[in-house]
């Protein structure tokens, strides 16, 4: 009985490749494997950050090779690929988290807004206030609710008194869907949360010191669908106001959320475009491999 | 029986010059303790990092 | 599709997981059984070796605590006291209170009578009673005029008689309390004037020659000023040092040079520091031996390895993530140390340093050197002054062979161990407290 079961599931699936591999017949142009020429458009009307000929190296591994691509101003862009292809290691270029590894070297050219984010003339403190990141796993700090979202405004000195404070925190809780949440419970820590809430109290953190463009590495990969769904609706919101770049590891999560998709091989990328296009008509072979799970 | 300890504060406990040769003898006994504990702290930091297991 | 049935495993017919597995069950849980018996065994030694020494030294020390007073009937004769009339405190500083005790003795035993008798009665006082009239005396000058039965302190000898610690059936010649002697005794502790009350001079009194007038007051005090000097220094520097080197320090060659010196350091005997005290601290800087500004300097040296390896210990425990947050919103490496990873780090730091200092507590090699082994009478009132510490203290009195001096030290280790255990509690009930979940 299990035989059966497996062949028809084989079968399906030749199906569904024959099927997706029909309509793609016209797409892919590139069919060279060992191309890793950028295919698609990387600049966009209006850049928030522009990256060009970016490599970074962890040691003698070269992780990150060549890489150049533009991220348009309110706009969701998302990073996907398979395990070890350097997108979260791209990610961390662009608030220069990498700085904390010793080991690793970073060159090129990366800009947000007109000013390279590795001159030297940069003061990484600042740049970290105008790009945010949010973490794979909800890391809040041991301290109250209230404390955690505050602590940015204050130590950027954003805020002259408890009232105006108080409001910030508030408004960005209220701006990261959290408030009706915990508006009773301000003083409880923030690792008394759920892991959904937890990664919304990170968000709403990062909110808070107003950055212009906010870094997510695979928000939620730690996180129960519902969660999920909750912090998918509330990037959607948050385009209005921010730019932002989230890595992700479910092509579904790239589909439903980005407005572009840049394709990660091997620190090679591969493809970038328009999300409907890079999951309907994708250009490389290699973009077509993946999304239609062959590998990855 | 004695030990070296013993003997440093034996030599030690009383008046004299500070650089007569009972004092010297106490501070060579001292330096003498303090080689043997470098050696076998060198030894046990080499055969730590020899066997340390690499967890991540 | 066959995979899935253990039975199709590749093994010998009639073999199996079961059955292989049982063979060896038998043996495994035997050789666990053995070996929590072995744990069960050690631990049991261990604790009845603990609760040997307790009871010994408890049972030497107790009767320390308690110490046999006498009730003498004292005429408080202005005549002696204050022969002018003018209330003079010079003149009741001076004046002859031990003539007042032996009158009050002769008042108790009318009957005794000769030179020789009248010195085998006075012996049975210590010869602090005639400081402790002088201290009644300037405390309350009404006395003066006055009678009164006046506790006052027994010698060693009749103390340590009372106490059943001096055989009666010995010759009296290898007696140290002789028959006349011991005839008083028991006609005044049949008359209820000897009593055994608590020993309030153990920690009030400096040390002293005389056994009974004893105190560890001085050594405590001593102990507590280096104690203080110790902390002060050791505890910011250990902790700043241990962020340095954790967190903003570059990794090469030298900081691994440091890293092995702190480690090895930290294990080194404690008799070195004392050397490096005698020769720098006293020698070079000159400073006044036997100060506990200077005990207090060396046992810092000797500290400050232990609270740097606990320190970096403690700050290695804290989760990269809680970095990574604070780094990430713009904090400065420094405002992510101060304000998340030091707090978190805190209960470790504070708990190496707490054992750390209860070890300074117990030194007295390093001690020895830098001369805190003088015989010092006066209880030490500041940094400066000539002082000695607990444990050397008890290393002194171990020395002395009268009978009282044997359990007035155990009593000074019972001191010394209350403070131990407290200390270690201390540390293990905040560690309880701070224990932080991330």
């Amino acid at each position: 009985m299990s035989t059966t079961a497996v062949e028809t599931a084989v079968s399906l699936d030749n199906a569904l490749s024959t099927a997706i591999g029909a309509r793609k017949q016209s797409s892919v142009e590139v069919t060279d494997y060992d191309s890793r020429q950028t295919v698609g458009k990387i600049t966009v009307d209006h850049p928030k950050m522009i990256c060009r000929e970016v490599n970074v190296y962890y040691g003698e591994k070269h992780a990150i090779k060549n890489v150049g691509l533009d991220i348009g101003t309110n706009e969701v862009i998302a990073f996907i690929g398979p395990s070890g292809c350097g997108k979260s290691t791209f990610l961390r270029c662009l608030n220069r988290m990498n700085d904390t590894i010793p080991i690793c070297r970073v060159t090129g050219q990366i800009k947000l807004d007109d000013d390279d984010v590795y001159d030297k003339s940069i003061d990484v403190v600042q740049l970290r206030a105008r790009v945010g990141m949010v973490f794979q796993k909800p890391n809040p700090f041991p301290k109250s609710i209230y404390e955690n979202v505050a602590y940015g405004p204050r130590i950027h000195g954003m805020v002259n008194n408890k009232t105006e404070l108080d409001e910030l925190v508030r408004d960005s809780l209220e701006r990261a869907g959290l408030i009706k949440e915990v508006e009773k419970r301000l003083d409880e820590p923030g690792t008394s949360l759920s892991g959904g809430q937890q990664q919304r109290l990170c968000i709403a953190r990062a909110i808070a010191v107003n950055p212009e463009v906010i870094l997510m590495d695979e928000p939620c990969s730690a996180l129960d669908p519902i969660a999920t769904a909750k912090i998918e609706e509330l990037i959607d919101e948050l385009r209005e106001n921010y730019t932002i770049v989230i890595v992700t590891h479910s092509m579904q999560q790239a589909a439903r959320v980005s407005q572009r998709t840049a394709y990660f091989h091997l620190g090679d990328l591969i493809e970038i475009g328009d999300t409907d296009q890079i999951f309907t008509n994708p250009r490389h072979k290699l973009t077509e491999d993946y999304i239609t799970g062959r590998f990855g | 029986m004695t030990t070296v300890t013993v003997q440093i504060v034996t030599l030690l406990t009383g008046d004299q010059e500070f650089d007569s040769a009972k004092t010297l003898a106490a501070f060579a006994l001292g330096l003498v303790l303090f080689t043997i504990t470098l050696i076998l702290n060198i030894v046990a930091l080499r055969v730590v990092r020899k066997y340390r297991e690499q967890y991540e | 599709m066959n995979k899935l049935k253990p039975s199709a495993a590749p093994v010998a017919p009639g073999r199996d997981i079961k059955t292989i597995v049982n063979a060896s069950l038998k043996r495994r849980h035997a050789a666990e059984r053995r070996f929590r018996w072995y744990g069960l065994i050690a631990i049991g030694l261990g604790l009845i070796f603990v609760a040997l020494m307790f009871t010994n030294i408890i049972g030497k020390g107790y009767p320390a605590f308690w110490q046999a007073y006498v009730q003498v009937p004292i005429t408080f004769d202005p005549a002696v006291i204050d022969p002018q009339g003018n209330r003079d405190p010079k003149a009741i500083e001076t004046a002859d209170y031990a003539a007042l005790v032996r009158a009050g003795m002769r008042q108790l035993f009318p009957a005794v009578q000769g030179r020789l008798e009248l010195r085998a009665l006075y012996g049975l006082i210590s010869s602090d009673a005639a400081y402790e009239l002088q201290r009644q005396v300037q405390q309350n000058p009404a006395l003066i005029g006055a009678s009164q039965e006046v506790w006052l302190l027994t010698s060693a000898t009749v103390d340590t008689f009372v106490k059943g610690n001096i055989d009666r059936t010995l010759d009296e010649t290898e007696r140290l309390v002789k028959d006349n002697q011991i005839e008083w005794i028991d006609k005044l502790l049949a008359a209820g004037k000897i009593q055994k009350q608590f020993n309030t001079v153990l920690f009030g009194n400096g040390d002293s020659r005389e056994p009974e007038q004893a105190g560890i007051r001085g050594a405590l005090m001593g102990s507590f000023f280096t104690l203080v000097v110790t902390f002060l220094l050791s505890f910011p520097i250990g902790v700043a040092t241990a962020v340095y080197l954790e967190e903003f320090a570059p990794k090469n060659r030298w900081t691994d040079l440091i890293e092995v010196n702190i480690n090895n350091l930290a294990a080194v005997p404690s008799i070195v520091f004392g050397l490096l005290g005698l020769a720098v601290f006293i020698n070079f800087f000159g400073l006044p031996r036997s100060a506990p500004l200077v005990g207090g300097l060396v046992l810092s040296l000797m500290t400050l390895p232990v609270i740097i390896i606990a320190g970096r210990a403690a700050l290695t425990s804290v989760p990269p993530s809680i970095r990574e947050a604070a780094l990430g919103m713009g904090a400065s490496k420094l405002q992510t140390v101060g304000h998340h990873v030091l707090p978190l780090a805190m209960p470790g730091m504070l708990t190496g340093s707490i054992i750390g200092m209860a070890r300074a507590l117990g030194e007295s090699a390093p001690l020895l050197m830098i001369g805190m082994v003088a015989f010092i009478v006066d209880v030490p009132k500041s940094f400066m002054d000539p002082a000695t510490v607990l444990p050397v203290q008890i290393y002194l009195w171990s020395d002395l062979p009268e009978r009282a001096f044997v359990e007035r030290t155990s009593a000074a280790i019972m001191v010394l161990l209350a403070f131990m255990i407290l200390m270690n509690g201390l540390a293990i009930v905040l560690r309880k407290r701070f224990e932080r979940r991330w």
